[in-house]
């Protein structure tokens, strides 16, 4: 699970749902975004962890256009380790560890190396928010 | 309508152990009392029917008194009018469906009988014996019975657990049906969640010693998850590796599941574990 020290920046309640937004303790300067299902008490300041499983991590290289994802930032490949099925991806993120594990071949499709640059993408719903 | 405030001793592994109630029902409403075994439910049940005396307290049926410790006043069991529901059925195994109903009738009332044989769609089976009927029709009979004492108030303890999960789904919903069509003052032992929900306007939780909380199940039952998380509480069955990762099997009730993991250096076999679901991304499918 990568869990992800951070402090909530806004907090927005509607239709039975939670959108918080926090920005990490890694000061990436992109906001990371969860939305929960219920109408929680969390306030703007609160430090949290955003948790998501390495398997909901997905990674792209030369990403353009336009995409939903808001979960969306830049890392450095640092390790490698592949399967016949999966591979595990580990990133290094202004000094926070991220895990993604993804399927060998789409590893090998965007041809990953220790050192390239790469985006990690997660959705918002795919993001939990755990207080810190 | 049904006012209680009580103490009374309650025995347990660890040693007699007091429980303290406060209960007010409206007419009408339906309560379930929630917890672990061994709390008190069934014990508070016999308290409110009159089968026990509680070591302190009072409980009162509207303007009746039925128990005050402090007046030494206790009414019978029979001078209470609480028609009760036992997990076991408890029935007349020599008498047919339809004498077991007529035995408890404060007086005879054939028309009053077929109404009740009617409503519990029992009609058909008025002339078979106990030892002839399923489980469901049994439980059925049990609950025919106490609405044929004509009570003012239904008790009933753990109605459904003797059943398996679809037959219990489905008595549930006769009756929820058949009280619905009462519109009697009820409580209701339970230790399932399902029963709490669709059966009780408001549920009491029990905890050693106390009411713990008293609310619709939904606020009482359903707390919100602050990190958007629901935890379901398993036992880990098996750990095998799965290429990078590790397939973890977990049990969950009579359910199993399978998920991929990265970090197992925690787990056990055997031991509990928490099974997280992400309230967005679970799948539902009627079973």
């Amino acid at each position: 699970m990568n869990r992800i020290p951070a402090t909530l920046t806004r907090v927005e309640h509607g239709a039975g749902m939670t959108l918080i937004e926090a920005e990490a303790a890694a000061r990436s300067g992109l906001p990371l975004v969860a939305t929960i299902v219920g109408e929680v008490a969390l306030t703007v300041g609160a430090a949290v962890v955003l948790a998501c499983k390495e398997t909901e991590v997905a990674l792209a290289k030369h990403l353009s256009g336009e995409i939903s994802l808001r979960n969306r930032h830049g890392a450095r490949v640092v390790g490698l380790d592949s399967g016949s099925v999966l591979t595990r991806v580990q990133l290094d993120w202004h000094g926070q560890r991220i895990a993604s594990v993804i399927t060998t071949g789409s590893a090998q499709r965007l041809g990953l190396r220790i050192g390239d640059d790469v985006e990690w993408l997660v959705k918002a719903n795919e993001m939990a928010v755990e207080t810190a | 309508m049904l006012n209680l405030a009580l103490t009374h001793t309650i025995p347990t592994p660890e040693g007699p152990r007091p429980l303290h109630v406060e209960l007010a029902l409206s007419p009408g409403e339906r309560l379930a009392l929630y917890g672990p075994s061994g709390v008190g439910k069934t014990t508070l049940l016999r308290l409110i029917a009159g089968l026990a005396r509680p070591d302190q307290g009072r409980i009162a049926f509207g303007d009746t008194v039925w128990c005050d410790t402090g007046r030494r006043v206790h009414a019978p069991a029979r001078e209470r009018r609480v028609g009760y529901v036992f997990q076991d059925y408890a029935l007349f195994p020599n008498m047919r469906v339809r004498d077991n109903l007529a035995f408890a009738q404060p007086t005879p009332n054939r028309n009053r009988l077929d109404e009740l044989l009617a409503l519990t769609r029992l009609a058909p089976l008025a002339e078979r014996y106990p030892h002839q009927l399923s489980g469901g029709q049994r439980q059925r009979v049990a609950l025919a019975r106490a609405l044929a004492q004509e009570p003012q108030l239904l008790l009933m303890d753990e109605p459904l657990s003797a059943l398996d999960p679809a037959l219990r789904v489905a008595l549930r919903e006769e009756i929820d049906e058949i009280l619905h069509t009462v519109q009697l003052t009820t409580v209701i032992v339970s230790h399932d969640l399902g029963d709490v929900f669709r059966l009780a306007h408001r549920v009491a939780v029990l905890e050693p010693g106390k009411v713990a909380a008293l609310g619709t199940p939904r606020d009482v039952l359903l707390p919100p998850t602050p990190g958007g998380r629901h935890a379901l509480s398993g036992t880990v069955l098996a750990i095998e590796p799965a290429d990078v990762l590790w397939r973890v099997t977990v049990a969950i009730g009579n359910d199993t599941v399978a998920t991929l993991s990265a970090d197992v250096d925690q787990l056990r076999i055997g031991a509990p574990v928490a099974v997280q679901l992400n309230g967005s991304s679970a799948v539902l499918q009627p079973a």
